[in-house]
């Protein structure tokens, strides 16, 4: 097993603009109204990581309730909407075509830039390093343009799946030997089995995790492998912020999953870990921003001394602690299915 | 090394242990699990495929020499021998009935091998230099130890340790044509090196410098890749100590100096690696080798011969000097 640390140089309104996160979320309130509260059906879950059935009532968002796994931690909303219903708020709300537009837009350039090719770099490296005669790589449901695109510029894959009902394509140019499949998840069956498979954001807003990696388990070849990233309720400004957190929101986050509970549910679906790291740059910072937007915010005392009183080099340190220590709230994690 | 290469062999399903040669009849009495036996020929009665040699330098080449000749693959450790001669001698009795290899196990390490993924992918450019540095303290019984008598091992640290070293500057550059070296024993005394600072260049104009040593009190392993458009630095090695620190490796991009804030400070990625595997990986290599009646390239003959011919021109330079 091996981690990653990285040291760069962005910031949280590189990705994040204020107003027009603000704005996605009073659209995604009021389609969650729309789409799963009023006539949907809500169903029960266990914790999606370790399925341990106790659990401890966190707090409410946009009307959904969150509790906290009392056995891995894992932070999940209960009960849910199924994932007919997701997919529906994520092909035709409104927050979601705002965020295609306007949010992915904004943002665009700098997470080719700092996330995307970084990305596929990792991929890459990986895949040479663990599987070099790879040549099948199927997407499943990425949200960002900007990885299609890289993806397609790569040379290292033969053949590319892309598995997507969330973004329309039209606008792209394929190559004839890209193969797009528009359908659910789990409906997927390939001719052949594949190398690698790519879930990028994806095990947070997915109402059947099991269903997901009981397929990604499925399509690959005995040692194929899978790159995910995800946010974790493990990560410093998650746990210091809670409820207060910008990043928590339904439907986007019903599953935010621990370091602990998504080793579970890699070994209850016959994986291995080959990397699990958490690089994100941006914890400390969400949390010194957070607290000097909102006076009402409270955090512990020495959190709170630490980012008032030292400086930026002490607190990129801190950052660093955090990425060595898993305590980060962006998982970056290579699997391999055994 | 024969429990490690022991513990490997019981740990692949490949691979069933039948027996295990000791010259030393109290350590014959401590062997559980699999036959003990007290010389190559009654091992050879047996029916065996595969030979791990894991004796002192200077019973090697005959241990390989025997074995291959007998129709039996051979996987050495390394050192090969206590010189060219004998390194010689093994590889002429290598065969087309059986595969050879030698135990260079840093070529897997996962440092090492994601490495070697980030130079072969030319996305830093070509290499520039590479610099090593190896090293351990010794200990109370260091002097006891048949590694620093000259007649069974060959060589000191330089042959005992930093062969890996050498063998990875190979691993990255290729062969290294000129090389240069100062070598003393001042501390230890024994009749071997306690310390060798080699430096070499091949035709391609790689530059590289090696610093091994038995005088290092705090264990170091670290080797540094310069290239055109970034570095490349392994640092700490796992082991089953734990006394190289852990195994990292730092990339990072270069960044010209019209890039104000970040002269000489370049972002970096920094791996952390927790499990080794490379017993088990080269290994593994072996037998597939056996396995698909495939030639061995990864620490085959030819390395071991090249890697010690470099090792004989420092020591002869040393001595000239």
């Amino acid at each position: 097993m091996k981690k990653v640390v990285i040291f760069d140089e962005y910031n949280e309104i590189d990705f994040k603009p204020s107003k027009l996160l603000h704005r996605y979320f009073q659209l995604a309130e009021s389609d969650i109204i729309k789409f799963f509260i009023k006539g949907q059906k809500m169903i029960n879950s266990v914790c999606p990581g370790c399925k341990g059935k106790k659990a401890l009532s966190s707090f409410q968002k946009f009307g959904m309730n969150y509790v906290e796994c009392a056995t891995c931690r894992t932070l999940y909303v209960t009960p849910r909407p199924d994932d007919i219903s997701l997919q529906e708020f994520y092909t035709r709300s409104e927050a979601r075509k705002f965020w295609h537009g306007e949010l992915t837009k904004a943002t665009r350039r700098k997470r080719k830039e700092k996330i995307i090719k970084p990305r596929i770099q990792w991929i890459v490296d990986s895949t040479r390093e663990y599987l070099p005669d790879s040549e099948h790589i199927v997407d499943i449901n990425t949200n960002q343009y900007g990885y299609v695109e890289e993806l397609l510029e790569d040379k290292f894959f033969r053949k590319k799946t892309l598995i997507n009902l969330f973004l329309p394509f039209n606008n792209l140019k394929f190559d004839p030997s890209i193969n797009i499949i528009n359908i659910p998840t789990w409906k997927v069956s390939l001719e052949e089995r594949v190398d690698v498979v790519t879930i990028f954001e994806v095990v947070n807003h997915m109402a059947d995790v099991d269903m997901l990696f009981e397929k990604i388990h499925a399509l690959l070849k005995g040692n194929g492998l899978c790159f995910m990233t995800a946010i974790l309720i493990s990560g410093f400004d998650l746990q210091i912020l809670w409820e207060k957190s910008e990043n928590l929101f339904p439907p986007d986050r019903l599953n935010v999953f621990s370091v602990e509970g998504l080793y579970s549910l890699f070994d209850r679906h016959g994986f291995e870990c080959l990397e699990f790291s958490t690089p994100g740059i941006l914890d400390v910072e969400i949390v010194t921003n957070a607290i000097e937007r909102n006076s009402k915010i409270r955090v512990p005392r020495f959190v709170d001394y630490l980012l008032k009183n030292r400086s930026e080099a002490v607190k990129k340190s801190f950052q660093e602690f955090l990425q060595e220590g898993l305590l980060s709230s962006y998982g970056r994690i290579l699997i391999r299915r055994k | 090394m024969g429990e490690i290469r022991e513990k490997v062999i019981k740990e692949n399903p490949r691979l069933e242990l039948v027996g295990i040669i000791d010259t030393d009849p109290s350590v014959r009495e401590k062997i559980t699990g699999s036959e003990a036996y007290d010389s190559l020929e009654k091992l050879f009665e047996k029916d065996i495929d595969i030979i791990f040699v894991c004796t002192p330098n200077v019973y090697s080449p005959e241990i390989c020499i025997k074995s291959m000749n007998k129709g039996i693959h051979v996987f050495c450790e390394k050192p090969p021998g206590r010189n060219m001669e004998d390194v010689r001698k093994i590889i002429k009795a290598e065969n087309n009935q059986v595969k050879l290899m030698f135990g260079f196990n840093h070529r897997f390490h996962p440092g090492i091998s994601k490495a070697k993924v980030v130079v072969d992918s030319g996305r830093l450019g070509k290499i520039i230099n590479i610099r090593g540095l190896y090293g351990k303290s010794g200990g109370k019984n260091y002097g006891d130890s048949w590694r620093n008598k000259k007649e069974i091992a060959g060589g000191g640290i330089l042959l005992d340790q930093g062969i890996h070293v050498l063998d990875l500057f190979r691993y990255f550059c290729g062969d290294f044509e000129y090389v240069k070296s100062f070598i003393n024993n001042s501390f230890w005394k024994f009749d071997v090196e306690d310390n060798a600072y080699v430096i070499l260049k091949n035709k391609k104009g790689h530059n590289a410098f090696f610093h091994s040593s038995a005088t290092m009190w705090n264990h170091t392993f670290k080797i540094e890749i310069t290239l055109e458009e970034g570095y490349i630095i392994v640092d700490g090695l796992l082991s089953k100590t734990g006394s190289y620190g852990r195994e990292k490796l730092v990339i990072g991009k270069r960044q010209f100096e019209d890039e104000a804030s970040a002269i000489g400070n370049p972002e970096e990625e920094v791996t952390y690696f927790d499990r080794d595997l490379s017993w088990n990986l080269e290994v593994e290599e072996f037998i597939k080798c056996i396995a698909q009646d495939k030639k061995v390239t990864i620490s085959s003959s030819k390395d071991a011969l090249k890697v010690m011919e470099i090792i004989e021109k420092a020591y002869r330079n040393a001595r000239e000097e």
